[in-house]
């Protein structure tokens, strides 16, 4: 090492300090001159108290226990109703708080920040004590970043079958999550119960995805079948819309919830092992109409309390539109099979082949038992009043559905028209795709679908979407139908469309309008009408059915424990408001219809 | 830089993993550290010990120490890996040959609990005032009960709900 020596010099050379004297200063002139602090300084705290859901993954995740959640509405009013938010905000103790900003880091909305500000003086202890807030206008500093972060912003990555395998058999598409994956995915949880918000039946998420990552299947499913009774089937054909309300979707993708569900069913054999408390035996008996969702969440609620309880289903088999709708490579019917078991096994009692109003009638029910459950859903396809079709080749979805799944059909026309842009117009595609190709190998046939909505307001999800795309489905968005064309000899030779003005109209009720002028042909041999259901309560004799109120969309009125205006009688499942057209929906007011009959039970005499 | 590498693979009993162009792993037995920290120094011509850390491998009930060496000439990061039982954590010191080691073991001392030999001052209070729980950055360390224990809770009751 060299070190410079200073040489003798002048007296002189203390004056060459002056040179100094205009230059930029390395000192500061406090307190006249602030310090300068590193842009990603960590000091007090800023959240935009707007922005922030009250999640409290801030206040679970800090290392000295500093944060508590309040109500800020004293201070900072909030919206107290906003769906996938808690109204609660984080308020920081500054006496305990170490400024790791892992709390920053955590923050799914990225609404807590820090500041340059540190400094903070008082006598008094209590006051280090507050909400921070963007009004308090410190300058912002610390912020977190998606590049290096403690959360996997990334979810794992689901097998699927390949659409060239897949559309040449009814197998299932999805594969389903390995160990090391689910482990991996139920790691990623963050446990902040937000996403029980956006379930219908408010299933206990964090703690089901909890007992997964701690591989105890049996507590999961415990913890999933005390709100919901067919978890398998919800861990494949779910509208999971608690992924939707997952915190994760402000910086990432969502926990795959549903995937997790699945997982931990299949690696259940039966639920027999599964402890369920069960309430002794009340004596009380209770009818259900339907064994579809609704009516076997009910019943099995019931039984649970105590309650010994008797399925009507005209079928050869419960489970309503999840055995005879919902296609097979969704939904396997072993799966079905092995939940339906599981309440069979809890003591309900499930009666098939026997149709209310034919094999039994509604009046003896009402006398025999003391209380009813409608849960018959909707049963019947909808017809379009369309020329043309009361043709043989033109078919309702859920007809057509039903004869591939329960009645094996097989035989399928070369080119077929769906009509239709929701779930079951995808579903049906995707089952006509897999029939032509087991009939003619998939030489010469076409499947096309109509639909008047477009594709930004297609009510299909995405993913029937794409999968439907995959397979070859060919999508004809913003046509209506007009008329069934006829060939000479009497045949389908396809269905002529019209464009579409709008679906909606100003005030955003169903009412569409066309360009009549804009027509085109689409060609076709057989017709499949997947434009919604409706039900048939013909069951119900008139005078009873005048009592029954119903609600301006047609449903039947229900207060909130699912009692219709005739006391005892119970309705839910997709007859009633609350529902949203899907299974765990039905699940849920089946569920919410066993408190109020069990109520209604407890309290009658 | 390659030169380097070459040069420290010499040295009996090393491993050495080049983990980025300017950052190179040398993995050595704990008993033989001061001995490889002594040869980096006066034979290969590393001279500046930039920082010490350890890493506490709970899982595998071992703590991970590093000596962040940087060889100024062709601008690496040398850093000298060594393994060291949980249970009972005891290193020699290295201040003979870095100074700076000094202060690092110190911060190590009080910060992981590792006993280091040779080194006085470690163990003695440095930075933490007053500490009588456990080394707070061992990670079996539970800040919130600590804080609990110590700290009194400010927030309102019914705000705790």
């Amino acid at each position: 090492m060299n070190i410079k020596e200073y040489e003798n010099g002048s007296f002189l050379k203390p004056l060459a300090s002056i040179k100094y004297l205009f230059k930029k200063p390395h000192t500061l002139r406090y307190p006249y001159e602030e310090k300068p602090v590193p842009d990603r300084f960590r000091g007090l705290h800023i959240n935009d108290v707007d922005k922030c859901i009250g999640c409290g993954n801030c206040r679970d995740i800090c290392p000295c226990a500093a944060i508590t959640m309040v109500d800020p509405s004293d201070i900072h009013p909030i919206d107290k109703n906003k769906v996938g938010a808690n109204p609660v905000r984080p308020k920081i103790d500054y006496g305990r708080c170490s400024f790791c900003a892992l709390c920053v880091e955590m923050c799914p909305t990225g609404s807590l920040k820090m500041s340059k500000d540190l400094i903070y003086v008082s006598p008094d202890a209590d006051s280090f004590n507050w909400v921070p807030l963007v009004e308090q206008g410190r300058e912002e500093g610390y912020t977190q970043s998606d590049e290096i972060t403690p959360l996997m912003l990334e979810a794992e990555k689901m097998e699927e079958l390949e659409p060239d395998v897949r559309k040449k058999t009814f197998e299932e598409i999805v594969k389903g999550f390995t160990r090391e994956q689910a482990l991996k995915e139920a790691m990623r949880c963050l446990g902040c119960g937000i996403c029980m918000q956006g379930c219908p039946a408010h299933m206990k998420i964090p703690e089901y995805i909890q007992a997964i990552f701690d591989e105890d299947n049996k507590r999961s499913v415990k913890y999933m079948l005390e709100d919901n009774v067919l978890p398998g089937i919800c861990g494949r054909i779910c509208t999971h819309r608690c992924q939707d309300a997952c915190v994760y979707n402000y910086r990432g993708e969502p926990v795959l919830i549903m995937w997790l569900k699945r997982y931990a069913t299949d690696q259940l054999e039966s639920y027999k092992d599964v402890e369920i408390e069960k309430m002794p035996p009340t004596g009380k008996k209770v009818a259900i109409i339907g064994g579809g969702p609704s009516g076997l969440s009910c019943a099995y609620h019931l039984t649970t309390m105590g309650h010994s309880v008797t399925i009507f289903e005209k079928g050869q088999r419960a489970g309503g539109a999840l055995a005879n709708g919902i296609p097979m490579y969704r939904l396997p019917i072993y799966e079905l099979d092995k939940e339906i078991k599981h309440i069979e096994d809890m003591g309900v009692e499930i009666r098939l082949n026997t149709e209310v109003g034919k094999d039994v009638s509604f009046e003896e029910l009402l006398e025999n038992y003391d209380a009813v459950y409608i849960g018959v859903g909707l049963s019947f396809g909808r017809y379009i009043k369309l020329k043309g079709e009361e043709h043989p080749d033109v078919i309702q979805a859920i007809k057509f559905l039903r004869q591939v799944k329960v009645e094996g059909r097989r035989e399928i026309a070369r080119r077929v028209i769906v009509i239709g842009g929701g779930n079951v117009a995808m579903d049906v595609a995707r089952t006509v795709v897999r029939l032509q190709q087991m009939a003619y190998g998939g030489e010469g046939t076409m499947v096309q679908t109509v639909s008047l909505e477009d594709w930004d307001i297609m009510p299909a999800s995405k993913e029937e979407i794409d999968g439907a795309l995959e397979e070859g489905v060919i999508f004809n968005p913003g046509w209506g139908p007009n008329q069934v064309l006829l060939d000479e000899n009497g045949k389908i030779r396809g269905l002529e469309v019209k464009k579409v003005k709008y679906v909606f109209d100003e005030n955003h009720r169903f009412n569409p309008a066309f360009y009549e002028d804009q027509k085109k042909v689409l060609e076709g041999d057989y017709i499949v009408e997947a434009v919604g259901q409706m039900y048939d309560l013909s069951f119900i004799p008139k005078e009873l059915l005048d009592k029954l109120e119903f609600t301006p969309r047609r449903k039947i009125k229900v207060d909130e424990y699912g009692e219709t205006t005739i006391p005892g009688v119970f309705a839910g499942g997709d007859l009633v408001e609350t529902s949203r057209g899907d299974a765990i929906s039905a699940i849920a007011n089946g569920h919410r219809a066993a408190i109020g009959i069990d109520r209604y039970l407890r309290s009658k005499k | 830089m390659m030169d380097l590498v070459d040069r420290i693979k010499e040295i009996e009993g090393v491993k050495v993993t080049v983990q980025r162009h300017n950052r190179v792993f040398v993995d050595v037995d704990k008993d033989k550290v001061i001995d490889t920290l002594y040869y980096m120094k006066h034979v290969l011509g590393i001279t500046q010990l930039s920082f010490m850390n350890v890493v506490d491998r709970i899982d595998e009930g071992k703590f991970e120490i590093f000596y962040v060496l940087y060889e100024r000439e062709s601008k690496v990061n040398v850093i000298v890996r060594i393994w060291i039982d949980r249970d009972n954590p005891v290193i020699e010191t290295a201040d003979k040959i870095y100074p700076p080691a000094h202060n690092w073991e110190r911060e190590i001392a009080e910060m992981f609990g590792v006993k280091v030999l040779g080194n006085e001052d470690a163990g003695k209070p440095f930075i933490l005032e007053n500490w009588k729980d456990m080394p707070p950055m061992r990670k079996d360390f539970d800040s919130v009960k600590y804080c609990n224990e110590h700290y009194v809770f400010r927030h309102s009751e019914e705000e705790n709900e």
